[in-house]
């Protein structure tokens, strides 16, 4: 970011945690007005172990597990591997306006946090890891830039995702008041719905439409997937899915984490990550 | 993103260190020559991060940059980028650190007058923080509790049945030491009624009262914004009815504004841009006060 390097000492954008060793640093990567907020988290002893991406989950359930995605990133740096977290561009603090969002747009930042951050670094085995939403990036990320993929309760699709959110809504209008039209109706008739507060536009719904499911995404070369349920076990749907990708080679392992699932509860607590964070990081030390 | 915003180019994240702790904060430069008043934005306390619901200040602080002030916004320790553990939000105990923080990062960066704009929990963490900070000029306090906790001015039986709900009892082990905090404060209320005079209001806190008579006595321009059916209100409204809350009002520096319906939490569009609204022309008032007076 040269144009602002001027205004502040650049090494405020850098913090060392001594404790375990590893830099971490807050950059806009991107072309200039449509810059993608990045955190890299790289371990200063040794080799990288790996590189992670880690894709992050949209609207009013981003802020439950915001906190988990933070604590995973720390951890893994601390276990050797160089981390990098992001926000698509028109959502938290990245460019860009909410509006125009599309998948193709969150995995072409997911593909420039890769190149500007990661690629310099090393030639080095990578990791997709996606949040809820962010299942449907990091999948697509992983069928693109290859890697293993490890999916913290994720969702199928961009459109189940999507109708999911929808049904929160409407569920959220008995306790607080959210707008009264039903998020199709606003989609139709504004071009974008409100939904708990967030703005889902008719482009991103578009565009949910044609991407592909995780299912087809990560099944497309042999790689190790790990799937973190939060609460509830797998339904026969998911179980048929990862018999499938064993049927194709693929080595997935599933873990059920007990957790209130709760994700879209207007100010429930952020999930405890403590647990989903240590499978995790287990499973890929083994890696 | 409306057109007159500025974008993240201009845009420098910051660690700050806070405490035992370090926090992130976001800096928005302004675009032209910077006004000397800088903007600090406090988000609300359910683990919000500095961005806010729908990303409501980080639009906030680029339309701000866009008038000519710089902004920063801050993750709360254990919430968003910042280090520390996961808190449980309590009014009278604010983020102290982070708010100071912040504060001093808008003066070394130049601005000498400083305008505190906090939602909720942020509100309160502004008034208790900075009400005697000489460089303050300005507050917003958007759907910001009154009392220090919910029915603080309910009755000791209330309580009671309270403190033996189910849900009470369900979060005991990790808000023990608030409810502590609580119970020691209405006995204390009950057994010696003088103590910690809220001026004869029965439903605003005498912290609110002391820290915004301050406020009051400094003559700094103050916007209070609140939803008509947010659970904050009505203890609002009784409060301001009071004589205590009257004599605060008929300062002249208080300005309220009530949006019909929901404000608490932002949990609409029309709420986020109610509140972006008023923040933004509030701001924008005071700098051009602040250039008639230079």
């Amino acid at each position: 970011m040269s144009s602002t390097s001027s205004r502040l000492r650049s090494d405020r954008s850098t913090r060392l945690d001594r404790n375990t060793g590893v830099e971490e640093r807050v950059r806009f990567v991107g072309p200039g007005g449509q810059y993608v907020f990045a955190v890299s988290y790289t371990p200063l002893a040794g080799e990288s172990r790996g590189g992670v991406i880690v894709s992050p989950s949209l609207l009013a359930d981003r802020v439950r597990t915001y906190r988990a995605e933070v604590e995973l990133a720390r951890r893994l740096a601390a276990d050797g591997f160089s981390v990098v977290r992001y926000d698509y561009r028109g959502f938290g603090h990245s460019d860009g306006v909410t509006g125009e969002a599309t998948i193709e747009s969150m995995v072409a930042d997911l593909e420039s946090v890769h190149r500007e951050i990661l690629s310099p670094i090393a030639d080095m085995p990578l990791v997709q890891v996606g949040v809820r939403f962010g299942s449907v990036i990091a999948a697509a990320g992983a069928e693109k830039l290859g890697g293993d993929v490890v999916l913290w309760d994720p969702a199928l699709n961009a459109r189940s995702y999507l109708r999911e959110s929808f049904r929160a809504h409407m569920i959220g209008r008995i306790n607080h008041e959210t707008s009264a039209e039903t998020p199709l109706r606003q989609l139709e008739e504004k071009g974008e719905a409100d939904v708990l507060g967030y703005t889902v536009s008719q482009q991103l719904v578009s565009s949910a439409s044609s991407a592909p499911d995780v299912s087809t995404s990560v099944s497309s070369e042999p790689r190790r997937v790990l799937w973190v349920s939060f609460g509830d076990p797998l339904r026969q749907k998911e179980i048929d899915l990862v018999e499938g990708w064993r049927a194709n080679g693929l080595d997935v392992e599933t873990e059920v984490v007990d957790l209130d699932d709760l994700t879209w509860y207007i100010g429930a607590r952020p999930i405890v990550g403590d647990e989903v964070v240590t499978r995790t990081a287990r499973w890929l030390e083994g890696s | 993103m409306s057109p007159a915003m500025v974008t993240a180019a201009r845009e420098d994240p910051v660690w700050i260190d806070s405490g035992d702790e370090t926090i992130f904060a976001m800096v928005t430069h302004p675009r032209g020559t910077p006004s000397e008043t800088g903007v600090v934005l406090l988000p609300g306390g359910s683990w919000m991060p500095s961005t806010m619901r729908n990303r409501m200040y980080v639009d906030l602080a680029r339309r701000i940059a866009a008038a000519g002030v710089t902004t920063v916004r801050i993750d709360y320790q254990g919430v968003g980028e910042s280090t520390g553990e996961t808190p449980f939000f309590d009014l009278t105990r604010p983020p102290s650190t982070d708010v100071a923080g912040a504060t001093k990062l808008l003066q070394e960066l130049g601005c000498r007058r400083i305008i505190a704009v906090g939602s909720c929990f942020g509100g309160r963490a502004a008034l208790s923080v900075l009400s005697d900070h000489p460089s303050l000029v300005g507050l917003v306090m958007s759907a910001s509790p009154v009392e220090d906790y919910p029915g603080e001015s309910q009755s000791l039986g209330w309580h009671a049945r309270k403190a033996l709900s189910r849900e009470t009892l369900r979060n005991l082990k990790d808000r023990y030491p608030k409810y502590v905090r609580i119970i020691r404060k209405k006995v204390a209320r009950w057994l010696f009624p003088g103590r910690g005079s809220n001026g004869g209001s029965s439903t605003l806190s005498p912290d609110y009262v002391a820290y915004l008579q301050r406020i009051v006595d400094r003559g700094i321009p103050t916007l209070i914004l609140h939803g008509s059916r947010d659970r904050h209100f009505l203890p609002f409204q009784r409060g301001i009815e009071s004589p205590v809350g009257a004599k605060l009002m008929k300062s002249g520096v208080i300005q309220v504004e009530v949006r019909d319906g929901e404000l608490h939490g932002e949990l609409t569009i029309e709420a986020q841009r109610f509140a972006s609204d008023r923040i933004e022309r509030f701001v924008v008032d005071l700098i051009g006060d602040a250039m008639d007076l230079t």
